[in-house]
């Protein structure tokens, strides 16, 4: 069965004033009636009830209840709502009670998933809904939000149109040739604006995604350059492991970090060196991976000992995408002319100011573009494909290949911004979607 | 001897011999059906009542695919051509047609003869009244003469006969054609019988007297100097240069008339005669003008009807406007100043059957052994006509023998493509085939017609064996010679590369396949040869081996999609199955699928407004209900 009665506990474990247990599905209502004290044939839905859940003879809760009646509804199915006391027992019971009456606990996501599956939204604000959740500063919340209210797809059926565009042109003379001659300019100068739409829709798209999953920052440098110190100065804890011994840091470490409202990732990482230590040559890898991967890299001199250091940063700069180029141990030596700030990891001089350059650093990606961000990986790597299947129409209108070819290319295209925006679904992929999702909703 | 006794009772009644009609009927007499074709004139049998033409793009195709399910269509047009062309040569094999101007009256006579010689078959003159059902099945077919012909299926291929109604500016009259009668009461029968009509309209322009035009003053178009032929059948041939099409254009002045007059038209003046919806894809001249309105010139293709005729068709000029504007129109455009209009040109509007009532076997919903084919299903056009009136008639013999039926697949047919179009989604105008209407076009091509379907007219008794001996043989030679130039690799050398750069391509740095080096666009098999230490000579076998290995990369791709697909067009949906008792439908996509009842989860999927949860419960109740049948 896949759309039998599901119900989940929607609001946080733990002891609380109030919670809410939601269900779906089939016959909800006839299920958890014996268990309330209404009667049945006078209950209106989208009305609130107060009652009390008895199982037998015991009170085990008074509570509201809603009922809602498909398709008017979050799932666009039958749902029963019950906000109860926020006593971990009393909601023990209660699910339990529902399980025995023929419900099972739903999946992470399962709720939004069938709302997508009956048409109640499409799937790019059902993404949208997680990354609201979990918006850990004001500016995911301000991207997911964007999403929510349909932008993204705004967007995208913008370019879609475009496409059909092109698609008519190119099939209006294949089925009239003689009467109607489809310029090629026409189509290709249509195709150039749908590139320099996904191409712009991919640059900022990752923006959505740094702001949502957070800046990917790596602390970068020969070992024992005050990387760890760094690490726990900027989160003002005690969170690696600092000593003088060289090569401390062996594994890298991750820790979420908000600078005045953006969402930092902060990637401690081993320093790099000639090593015959089989682990710590695993962690250097580990290391020039994710600097490659960074959206930014702190890259560390120690300003006691700088010139080998500026040696190895020449070597590894044409593979970063940001950097900021930092002096240490300002406390001990003095600021270096090849370097663009000073500071003290150890005394915390000068980290505000380092605070302020990684915001001026990534001022790129941390200002939403309205309407125009992924928040998902998901939706990056399709307009990708798009993109990767629109150069390779290009490319072919250009390369003289024949116009049946092209014409089924721009099909093609077309279908994978529909599976981008949810218009083919299938269902392994909204499986794929919905397992990160937290239970209820 | 054809029996005298039993001249009332048939297997099979074809209501119809136009372009359906035909196929129908000559299907279903070859695969042994004792058959019956009604027609209302028998001067008339495969009549082209608008362009004296078979083929163009997609429409040509399924000429070509009605031919390799064994049908008539490609041969009578290869006998009976005039001029022949190949579309869109340079526009890739997967687009490219074959159009032919045909005889206008031989092919008639020719499609009588086909249709007379056929072993099995009746052709008799009646007009159809009423069709006879008995316990939800049909049991005849009742004629104005007051004869019933008892038989165990019917095949209505009516075409614009239904309430046919004929206007030219403000003046209407009944008519199935231009001078022939339309049939009024089979349309009541059909609504006694609970079937939902609705009215279309399409238009043909004016016939012109040779002798009036001054063809010096237009473009000529000959007939194609390579052989070409329509049917797998027939040999190729150049055709005698002696019957030319024409070409010349409208100009400001003919649409100044149109506007001018426009207030006559019976679709856009003061009194609306006509109130159904005309074809978007061939619109009439004042459509063109009134919605193009930037365009100050539209081609016409000044077409011969015959060799035995001095008429010629305006192509490009249908129109509905009286018939004094027509003359001044006519005279406005060059070459056509002193041009004499021998018939006018006319709108007609007709019934059709809504064709959501048919199963994709083209059979009826609402009466058991009861089909429908051509225009009267709302399409319009000869050869998709042909393509259902074929597919009507291998089915109704099939159902009557208790074999399977033919359901072609979107990714086999234009003929797939377009029944499931016109079954799943309806019609909203007249429905015309075009190659933008197949996601898979790539790999429904004119020049693979006979690979795709071949086995199919086999297996209904349409096709000859020694025929698809032969297919099957291509087929084998095509992938032994794919398979041999995978085999052969080409090093890089000097005198290699001064080659491959000369034929106007990139050098090779790399040992390469010379399959692969045939995937270039520039790349021809020919070209090869120089590589090549033993080329087939056969030419169509060269150029099919070619396409293959161009299209290989693009459609191994579709047929990934194709293959996620086929698992919904497999899973069959129980014609007696009771949707109220599936789970959780919502009650809108139950509504619809109680009306549409489609044959499989695929079908449903692709019914407009459909939801996935839907599909989902659909699939999951079939499951369930299999596993209790099992138990």
């Amino acid at each position: 069965m896949i759309f039998d009665p599901i119900c989940a506990v929607a609001t946080p474990r733990g002891f609380s004033a109030l919670a809410v247990i939601r269900c779906s599905g089939m016959n909800v209502l006839e299920r958890v009636m014996p268990f309330l004290k209404l009667n049945k044939n006078k209950i209106e839905p989208w009305r609130l009830y107060l009652t009390e859940f008895t199982v037998g003879d015991e009170l085990i809760d008074e509570l509201t209840v809603v009922f809602y009646k498909a398709p008017r509804s979050y799932t666009g199915e039958d749902m029963v709502e019950f906000i109860s006391h926020g006593s971990p027992m009393v909601l023990k019971l209660i699910i339990e009670t529902l399980f025995k009456a023929g419900f099972r606990e739903a999946m992470p996501g399962e709720f939004t998933k069938r709302a997508v599956m009956n048409g109640k939204m499409n799937l790019l604000k059902a993404e949208s809904i997680e990354v609201l959740i979990n918006a850990k500063t004001r500016k995911a919340h301000e991207a997911a939000s964007f999403i929510y209210q349909g932008k993204l797809g705004h967007s995208i059926e913008a370019i879609r149109q475009l496409l059909i565009k092109a698609m008519a042109e190119v099939e209006v003379e294949l089925n009239y040739p003689g009467e109607v001659e489809a310029s090629t300019e026409a189509v290709y100068s249509l195709l150039m604006e749908v590139k320099r739409l996904l191409e712009e829709l991919v640059a900022h798209g990752e923006n959505g995604i740094a702001l949502t999953e957070g800046i990917r920052t790596v602390i970068a440098g020969r070992p024992n350059v005050g990387k760890s110190t760094l690490l726990n100065a900027l989160l003002r804890k005690d969170r690696a492991i600092v000593t003088d011994i060289p090569g401390t840091t062996r594994d890298t470490i991750e820790e979420a970090l908000s600078i005045d409202g953006t969402y930092f990732r902060i990637i401690d990482t081993a320093g790099i060196r000639k090593s015959d230590n089989p682990i710590e040559k695993l962690g250097i890898n580990r290391s020039k991976q994710e600097i490659e991967q960074a959206d930014l890299v702190i890259f560390m001199v120690d300003l006691t000992d700088p010139e080998q250091d500026l040696k190895l940063f020449e070597s590894i700069k044409p593979r970063l995408k940001r950097y900021v180029l930092l002096g240490n141990k300002l406390d001990l030596a003095k600021c270096h002319e090849a370097v663009e700030l000073c500071i003290s990891a150890n005394s915390g001089e000068s980290l505000r100011d380092l605070e302020k350059k990684m915001l001026e650093k990534t001022a790129d990606l941390s200002n939403p573009y309205e309407g125009e961000l992924f928040i998902t990986e998901r939706q990056k790597a399709l307009s990708n494909r798009a993109l990767d299947y629109l150069n390779e129409t290009l490319e072919a209108l250009v390369g003289g290949v024949t116009m049946d070819i092209i014409s089924s290319l721009l099909h093609q295209t077309i279908k994978i911004l529909d599976e981008l925006t949810g218009k083919h679904l299938q269902e392994d992929l909204l499986d794929t979607i919905f397992k990160n999702f937290c239970v209820g909703k | 001897m054809r029996s005298t006794i039993d001249d009332y009772s048939f297997d099979i009644v074809v209501v119809g011999a136009g372009h359906a009609g035909i196929e129908a009927g000559l299907a279903s007499a070859k695969a042994g059906m004792k058959t019956l074709v009604l027609a209302i004139n028998l001067d008339t049998v495969g009549w082209a009542p608008c362009n004296p033409a078979v083929g163009g793009p997609a429409k040509g195709v399924v000429a070509r695919e009605v031919d390799a399910l064994g049908g008539q269509i490609a041969k009578t047009t290869d006998k009976t051509a005039i001029n022949i062309r190949m579309l869109n040569t340079s526009k890739g094999p997967a687009v490219r047609a074959l159009r032919a101007q045909i005889d206008k009256k031989e092919y008639s006579i020719e499609m009588k003869r086909a249709l007379e010689n056929q072993e099995n078959l009746y052709l008799r003159s009646a007009i159809a009244t009423e069709i006879l059902v008995e316990n939800g099945k049909v049991a005849g077919v009742v004629t104005h003469f007051g004869q019933v012909y008892r038989c165990k299926a019917a095949i209505i291929t009516t075409g614009t006969f239904l309430g046919g109604k004929i206007v030219i500016g403000p003046k209407a009259f009944e008519a199935g054609r231009l001078g022939e009668f339309p049939s009024k009461m089979l349309s009541e029968s059909l609504k006694k019988l609970g079937f939902k009509l609705a009215r279309f309209k399409t238009g043909t322009p004016a016939r012109i007297l040779g002798n009036s035009i001054d063809f010096s003053k237009m473009e000529r178009q000959d007939t194609s100097d390579t052989p070409l032929a329509f049917s797998y059948f027939s040999e190729p041939r150049v055709l005698p240069k002696d019957s030319p099409c024409w070409l010349t254009k409208t100009n400001p002045r003919t649409h100044s008339i149109i506007r001018r007059d426009i207030q006559f038209s019976p679709l856009y003046g003061d009194v609306k005669l006509i109130h159904s919806i005309g074809p978007r894809y061939c619109p009439s001249i004042e459509d063109k003008v009134l919605k193009f309105s930037s365009k100050d010139s539209h081609q016409i293709f000044v077409e011969p009807e015959g060799r035995n005729t001095g008429e010629y068709y305006l192509n490009g000029l249908s129109t509905s406007l009286p018939f004094k504007t027509q003359v001044e129109m006519v005279h406005s455009v060059e070459g056509l100043e002193k041009a004499v209009i021998m018939r006018p040109a006319y709108a007609v509007e007709y019934d059709f059957v809504i064709p959501e009532q048919l199963h994709p076997t083209l059979e009826s919903k609402l009466v058991e052994n009861l089909y429908f084919a051509g225009q009267v299903n709302g399409t319009s056009g000869y050869e998709e006509a042909a393509g259902q009136g074929i597919v009507a008639g291998i089915n109704a013999s099939a159902k009557l023998k208790g074999a399977e039926p033919l359901v072609l697949k979107r990714s086999e047919a234009y003929i797939g493509v377009m029944i499931d179009d016109l079954v799943t989604r309806g019609v909203d105008e007249p429905y015309r085939l075009l190659t933008s209407r197949a996601e898979y076009r790539l790999m429904l091509r004119h020049d693979n017609a006979h690979l795709r379907l071949t086995e199919y007219g086999y297996r209904y008794g349409l096709i000859p064996r020694w025929f698809y001996d032969k297919v099957v043989i291509i087929r084998e030679a095509i992938n032994r010679e794919v398979s041999r130039l995978n085999d052969i690799v080409l090093k890089p050398s000097n005198s290699v590369n001064n080659k491959l750069l000369s034929a106007g391509t990139t050098a090779i740095y790399q040992p390469t396949r010379l399959a692969q080096l045939l995937k270039r666009p520039e790349i021809t098999y020919s070209l090869l040869k120089d590589f090549d230490p033993q080329p087939i000579s056969d030419s169509s076998l060269a150029e099919q081996v070619e396409t293959t290995m161009k299209y290989e990369g693009y459609i191994n791709r579709l047929r990934q999609e194709i293959n996620r697909f086929e698992k919904l067009e497999n899973e069959l949906i129980p014609g007696d199955i009771d949707y109220d008792k599936v789970p959780n439908l919502s009650t809108e996509s139950k509504e619809k699928l109680k009306k549409l009842r489609p044959m499989s989860v695929g079908q449903a999927m692709r019914i407009p407004g459909i939801k996935p949860a839907d599909i989902l419960n659909l699939s999951t109740y079939l499951t369930s209900l299999k596993r209790r049948h099992n138990h």
